[in-house]
């Protein structure tokens, strides 16, 4: 029986009775085919996402490959590629993402799985909690961070009165860091809440009384279990970071420079839209390229369900 | 303003040319466009339009303390004047220019930087300007006057320091900013992002007199960036950070511009300027084109040149103006602490534009690698 959870958790199929077989779940539901009239109801989702986003990104496209006078060109993919400082942000862009998305799991899966453990009660102030600062403006979040953390602020105003040496954390890598880690959290908590909420408590319970460890029940058949909900928090924590302009600015350092801070250079200032429409594409092909590791290695399934 | 809903009748009316007729009877196409763009434009900026009278006009600013200064002074004047309301939109070059690629002009009235407004003159976005339009303005007295674009104020950055941190006298020059040891303590500097790096300050630094500058020895320049790095906590993006910099004691001495330093003294920091090697940088005006209330926008281009309008908003903000016969509505004292009053002019320069346009894509780059490094 053990072993059969221990196969559950790795999501073969197993004969004992379980509320997680496929067959309990659709299998016998009939197939529901949709009709032709009602794809119509699609009609205005697919207008304003053709509108508002298939064009948009239709024209960015077109515009990185914009020569001017000489028609199509692969001119800026080849500036950003040859020019060593570009491919040098790359990748510091997915080194720093990679980096806020590791931090950010160690951070938030302790606190998902207390709160997917927990009473009610304690659950709801917790969820609280964590969607508290999702309502505020991640600019004031991030303001609210540098008086805390700026070399005259809170932080070393109280370090000072316990004679504590004075910490540099603002304007450098960490704080850049700790402003990240702070605005992703929430995101990886949600997710893995969510897939935590759907695993049967009675698998652990199983394999306690069969004799495991608390520690081994955990990582034999919980965290097994959790995996594709970290693997869902991941991904969307490394796409937002590799994105994300704000926090990356006004706390990092002069050496973080991120794809986004280039591109919002490049448009603002410079005005060279082609050059900058070239970066947000490569930014963009980074993100479905991990999309892809995660489709083939998890499966977009799981993505949208929070059942295991 | 307020012409009734279009009928279905002159909606479906082709002959453009029947219009006049329609006049006094119905609403006209003019009448129905205007209706529309208005109400188009209303959709897009809900939260700044107010009922007018005598219409509007819409101006590009760098926003913050400096846009507020122009709306209770010159602008209101203004108002007050013809009856057109002027809406402030702080907008960066970026947005003016896919605007105006798009030909869809929000804007009328540019005012910029003279880097970003020759940026915008090569792309060809901005509308010629009427002067022979001008009642308020004697266009012999504005410095620069251009078919396209005239310069509206100017503003210097100089080197500004925490009296507190230098009770027995702050740095005299940028040699002695350089100098950590006579002058220790955390630094800022500006970032590529707000207009220029500054390449100035750091061969000023090296020695070079401001007369011998132009053109700048980027090498040389950077080398200089490179050594007082590491005493730099920040190189500032915005004027805004740089002030934040400055007041909560993030850094000590540095570069900044002077109106923000000035406000900050005015609020109790214990802040100062020294006008020594101080860079002025002119701020132009313009109208762009596809501009949707060009015959506004022209009557406050012409007024807010005029020697009474400058001298209501500019100074207060400490920002010289332009238009050289405002001085006469200045009192002395306000004027001595202006950028390109006579005393302080001479200690400084005019940073050149011309330079940085030829040179601003390859500095971009070579800034991007020195912020790596």
């Amino acid at each position: 029986m053990m072993r059969a959870c221990c196969r559950a958790a790795r999501g073969e199929t197993v004969s004992a009775p379980s509320p997680n077989t496929e067959a309990a779940i659709g299998g016998t539901r009939r197939k529901w085919t949709p009709r032709i009239t009602s794809l119509w109801l699609l009609v205005p989702a697919l207008g304003f996402l053709a509108v508002f986003f298939a064009y948009p990104l239709a024209s960015i496209v077109l515009r990185s490959f914009d020569g001017g006078a000489s028609g199509l060109t692969l001119e800026h993919y080849s500036t950003f590629f040859t020019v060593p400082v570009y491919p040098r942000i790359l990748w510091q862009t997915i080194e720093i993402s990679l980096l806020t998305t590791i931090l950010c799991v160690l951070v938030g899966y302790p606190l998902a799985y207390v709160m997917a453990n927990s009473s009610p009660a304690v659950r709801n102030v917790m969820l609280l909690m964590v969607m508290l600062p999702f309502m505020t403006s991640v600019l004031v979040r991030t303001y609210g961070w540098m008086v805390i953390l700026r070399p005259t602020g809170l932080l070393n105003h109280v370090a000072q009165l316990f004679g504590l040496p004075a910490v540099e954390l603002l304007y450098n890598r960490p704080g850049m860091l700790i402003g990240l880690v702070y605005t992703m959290t929430p995101y990886v908590v949600l997710t893995l809440y969510s897939v935590m909420r759907g695993i049967d408590g009675r698998l652990v319970a199983v394999a306690r009384s069969l004799g495991a460890s608390g520690w081994s029940a955990f990582w034999r058949i919980y965290f097994p279990l959790s995996l594709p909900g970290v693997a869902g928090a991941s991904l969307l924590v490394f796409i937002l970071s590799s994105g994300f302009y704000i926090t990356p600015r006004l706390m990092g350092g002069d050496r973080d420079q991120l794809l986004a801070s280039i591109i919002a250079y490049q448009v603002d200032v410079l005005l060279n839209f082609e050059f900058a429409s070239a970066i947000a594409v490569i930014l963009l092909a980074i993100t479905l390229v991990c999309f892809g590791i995660y489709a083939r290695a998890v499966g977009l399934k799981q993505l949208l369900t929070s059942r295991t | 303003m307020h012409a009734p809903p279009p009928t279905s009748k002159t909606l479906k009316g082709t002959d453009m040319k029947a219009d006049k007729s329609h006049r006094g009877r119905g609403i006209s196409r003019r009448s129905f466009m205007t209706h529309t763009a208005v109400g188009a434009a209303a959709l897009a900026m809900p939260n700044i339009v107010r009922a007018q009278t005598g219409g509007r006009v819409l101006v590009r600013t760098s926003g913050g303390s400096y846009q507020e200064a122009l709306q209770q002074g010159t602008w209101n004047e203004f108002t007050k004047i013809t009856g057109i309301e002027v809406i402030g939109v702080p907008a960066n070059t970026g947005k003016l220019l896919t605007m105006a690629e798009a030909g869809s002009q929000e804007l009328d009235i540019v005012e910029a930087n003279a880097i970003a407004m020759l940026t915008l003159q090569d792309r060809g976005v901005l509308e010629e300007i009427d002067y022979s339009r001008f009642e308020y303005t004697d266009v012999n007295d504005v410095s620069t006057v251009e078919p396209t674009y005239l310069s509206y104020c100017a503003f210097a950055e100089a080197i500004c320091y925490n009296t507190e941190a230098f009770p027995d006298g702050g740095p005299a020059n940028w040699a002695d900013v350089w100098d950590v040891e006579n002058f220790p303590g955390r630094r800022m500097l500006q970032d590529a992002k707000a207009i220029s790096p500054n390449l100035e300050f750091a061969l000023l630094a090296a020695g070079v007199s401001k007369e011998e500058l132009y053109p700048l020895d980027v090498d040389r320049a950077f080398d200089m960036l490179r050594q007082i790095r590491p005493h730099v906590i920040k190189f500032f993006d915005s004027g805004a950070l740089g002030a934040s910099l400055l007041a909560e004691r993030t850094a000590v001495l540095g570069a900044l511009w002077t109106n923000r330093v000035e406000a900050l003294r005015k609020e109790g920091a214990p802040v100062a300027i020294e006008w020594n090697q101080a860079m002025r940088v002119t701020e132009y005006t313009g109208i762009l084109k596809g501009s949707p209330n060009y015959d506004n926008a022209m009557r406050l281009i012409d007024y807010s040149s005029s020697p009474k309008a400058q001298a209501l908003s500019l100074p207060q903000i400490g920002l010289s103006p332009e238009n050289i016969r405002a001085f006469d509505h200045i009192a002395p004292e306000v004027a001595a602490i202006l950028p390109t009053s006579p005393v302080l002019k001479d200690k400084g320069f005019e940073q050149s534009a011309a330079w940085w346009i030829a040179n601003r894509d390859d500095i971009a780059r070579r800034w991007e690698e020195f912020l790596l490094e």
